[in-house]
């Protein structure tokens, strides 16, 4: 196949992350085959990524990860056909292998027409001798592997014989779509059938592919540009390639291995469909009759625009509001209820399963126990949680780092477990589920639980805090997230070097998010990670204290009441108040921001927010309902304002910012565990 | 599936008739065509039809030759014609066309 430069790298593009999801199966392939076996379809699906990962890479002429990728593939081969039994260290090997190929995928997709460098190489050749240890016959040569060559004979009427491999279709292939590609580069004059290698109703064998025919086929290609359209099954077909109108004539004859004809047991289908797979045109990839793969960039322009018009919608609203036409408010409220539909459908779009970035903690688990040489088992609920494909992507590292953590400092040796007569297996918990507008993810183990004299202590020691700093125990477990805090006896390549978990809460208090330890000694950890589903366009609820508007997410509000005389009464100057046999603490919205614009009227609401479990009144003064909220970033200038997550526009023109009720929750639990320590007045707001 | 006429089996493939479906319509056709004298072939329904499904075609039109009785295509969907059609099989298949 030949590329423009524009196309090749869309293709290599296009290879990528097509590459990135076959490796992500492989890994979770090798996983499965470390638990359960090579068994049921574990060893073929691991085949299947490596050899799609070579078929896209040779039609792409990545030659250095075709040549690395084939003898991966020649081992798996091996042991799927039962002639090379797996063990453990094989595993290890394969997981490095995939490693490595992502590395060489990665590398290819941002350096198109370069070649690896030496460090890259010199891995491949390290591994490679790997693998040819492990195949107990002499592999062949990498010259013998199959790679486009600049042929270029020409011809205009070629003979092409065709018999594809009866496994074929185990493999995902359809070999109609070949034949509907060859009809796209010239032009199928005939076609002969071999009807006779079908065979009757008693002979025929439905799974197996038994298709052979002989094409005339009329183009002005070359032999190695008509082998190409093959490249996805070139082991998996006889093909032979003969111009005949050439006095000269030219026969170019794929080279079928004879060993990798072997038999596939039954597959679920892999589709690859290359009459799509090739065509570099179009950025959009069509991966099964009912999933595509669009750009992202192409999802995140599209919900830029929902939220323009969802702005530009609310001007709209308001204005049609002013002229008290009824049938023009009608139809105004029609236009917002399906640019709400819209909006709703397109952000699904961008909703992706929690359970594709848990999945890969089976890997560091198993890698850290390893390392660490203590035996652990992970455990994951909820791995079909949806969230933000943005908020997926950015909270992945940061709960590597809490897992690492978990694993080094938590989990404790085996020894230390009988010792303790705890079970000698130590159990890490990955949970995600939805709470109140919010994702919780907990990651939770079964260790000995965070140390508080020592963390204190520690703190003292690297001038954190000082000896008169008097804090509560959720306080002390906070200090760990401090720039510089670090407990680790020793510093190892896990974790322990005071880097990290205050990046892993700058990262989620980036993302509106907050993080939460709770630990008991000898007992375990919990840190639950507390996230927004999405960070494009919320539902909220509209109020207005003074000349200022808040925005709060509605997912949060429980419900609205007016700050009665009675109410009044109860506070007596205290920010509380008993709502229904139950303590509600307050936090007025105008004295927090030091709000002085001038109040309509008298009457305040207050609005019942509740996250993470927890309940807290926002006093306010006006209440407008509901509003789609496009969340606009704060600027550089206010990006410190504490309790405001972000910025919103209102159909006037005006600004409304968004509360940040997790900031806000934090303040009003500091204020009350003051209030226990330090008495009634230090209850006051600031 | 398969329904008699008289001495006409009506054969009607799945609509879609992919690797998926092709065993168990085979095993079907094995069962179903006793004393069969013409096998009417109904394509109409078929809406998906992958090279599996087209090797069946082909094998019901072998088994037609083998015991000497007609086959005779009643009915075509355009996704069948197309297939039957890119492998070049449409005398084959139907030898009126």
């Amino acid at each position: 196949m030949f590329f423009s430069d524009d196309q090749l790298q869309e293709a290599i593009k296009e290879f990528r992350d097509e590459g990135l999801d076959l490796l992500t199966g492989m890994e979770e392939g090798l996983m499965a085959i470390r638990e359960s076996g090579i068994g049921g379809d574990r060893i073929n699906s691991v085949f299947r990524a490596a050899h799609t990962i070579k078929g896209s890479a040779g039609m792409l002429k990545l030659e250095h990860l075709v040549e690395f990728t084939h003898i991966a593939e020649n081992l798996l081969d091996e042991i799927r056909n039962n002639k090379i039994t797996i063990n453990d260290a094989m595993i290890d090997t394969f997981f490095q292998c995939k490693d490595h190929m992502q590395t060489l995928v990665v590398f290819y997709a941002e350096n198109t027409k370069a070649q690896p460098d030496d460090s890259i190489k010199s891995m491949s050749h390290y591994l490679m001798g790997i693998l040819q240890t492990y195949l107990n016959t002499p592999i062949k040569g990498i010259e013998t592997v199959f790679i486009p060559s600049d042929e270029t004979q020409n011809g205009k009427n070629w003979k092409i014989e065709i018999v594809f491999n009866p496994d074929i279709y185990a493999l995902g292939m359809d070999p109609a779509n070949f034949i509907r590609y060859l009809s796209k580069i010239g032009e199928i004059v005939d076609i002969q059938l071999d009807t006779d290698r079908i065979g009757d109703l008693d002979r025929i064998h439905p799974s197996d592919c038994l298709i052979g025919c002989v094409i005339t086929f009329e183009s002005d290609k070359t032999a190695q540009e008509i082998s190409d359209v093959f490249e996805f099954v070139k082991d998996d077909v006889e093909l032979k390639l003969t111009a005949i109108d050439s006095e000269d004539k030219v026969s170019v004859e794929n080279p079928v291995d004879e060993e990798h004809e072997a038999k596939v047991e039954s597959a679920p289908s892999l589709h690859v469909d290359p009459s799509v797979s090739l065509n570099t045109n179009n950025k959009t990839t069509i991966i099964g009759s009912s999933s595509l793969r669009v750009d992202s960039e192409k999802i995140d322009t599209l919900i830029n625009l929902i939220g323009e018009m969802v702005i530009a919608n609310a001007n709209v609203v308001q204005r049609a509001s002013l002229i008290r036409d009824g049938g023009l408010n009608e139809s105004v409220s029609a236009v917002s209820r399906m640019l709400e539909e819209i909006r709703e459908s397109a952000m699904k779009i961008r909703m992706v399963q929690i359970g594709e970035t848990f999945g890969k903690f089976k890997r560091i688990v198993h890698d850290v126990s390893k390392k660490l040489n203590k035996d652990v088992e992970l455990v994951i609920n909820g791995g079909e949680t949806e969230m933000d494909k943005t908020i997926v992507e950015k909270i992945s590292d940061p709960l590597v780092h809490i897992v690492r953590n978990a694993m080094d400092h938590g989990l404790e040796s085996t020894e230390e477990r009988i010792a303790k007569g705890k079970p000698p297996k130590g159990m890490l918990t990955l949970n995600a589920y939805h709470d109140a507008g919010t994702i919780a993810i907990e990651i939770i183990d079964d260790g000995k639980g965070l140390d508080e004299e020592r963390i204190y202590q520690k703190a003292l020691e690297r001038g954190i805090i000082d000896e008169n700093t008097k804090l509560t125990q959720k306080e002390i477990f906070n200090l760990i997230f401090e720039a510089g805090f670090s407990t680790a006896d020793a510093v190892t390549d896990l974790s322990g070097r005071g880097v990290g978990m205050d990046v892993v809460r700058r990262n989620i208090e980036a993302l509106r998010g907050s993080v939460d330890i709770k630990s008991a000694k000898d007992k375990g950890s919990t840190f639950t990670m507390r996230l927004p589903l999405t960070l494009a366009i919320i539902d909220g609820f509209l109020v207005k204290v003074g000349s200022t508007h808040f925005v709060i997410p509605l997912d949060m509000v429980v419900e609205c009441i007016e700050l009665s005389a009675r109410y009044r009464n109860e506070m007596h100057g205290n920010n509380y108040i008993n709502l229904r046999n139950s303590i509600l603490p307050l936090l007025n919205v105008r004295n927090h921001f030091n709000e002085s614009g001038e109040r309509k009227n008298l009457r305040e609401n207050i609005i019942v927010v509740q996250y993470a479990g927890m309940r807290f009144g926002l006093i306010v003064e006006e209440l407008h309902g509901e509003f789609q909220t496009v969340i606009k970033p704060l600027g550089r200038i206010f990006r410190e304002i504490r309790g405001i997550s972000g910025s919103t526009i209102l159909g006037s023109g005006e600004v409304a910012l968004i509360l940040d009720i997790p900031i806000l929750m934090n303040h009003i639990v500091a204020l009350q565990a003051h209030n226990e320590k330090g008495g009634a007045d230090e209850v006051k707001e600031d | 599936m398969i329904t008699k006429d008289g001495e006409n089996h009506i054969v009607t493939p799945p609509d879609e008739f992919v690797i998926h479906t092709v065993s168990g319509f085979v095993k079907e056709l094995q069962n179903g065509l006793e004393e069969c004298k013409v096998i009417l072939l109904n394509l109409i329904e078929v809406v998906e039809i992958d090279s599996a499904g087209f090797q069946v075609l082909v094998a019901l039109k072998n088994e037609a030759l083998k015991r000497g009785i007609p086959l005779k295509v009643i009915g075509m969907s355009s996704e069948a014609d197309e297939i039957i059609s890119l492998y070049g099989a449409q005398s084959f298949i139907d030898n009126k066309r």
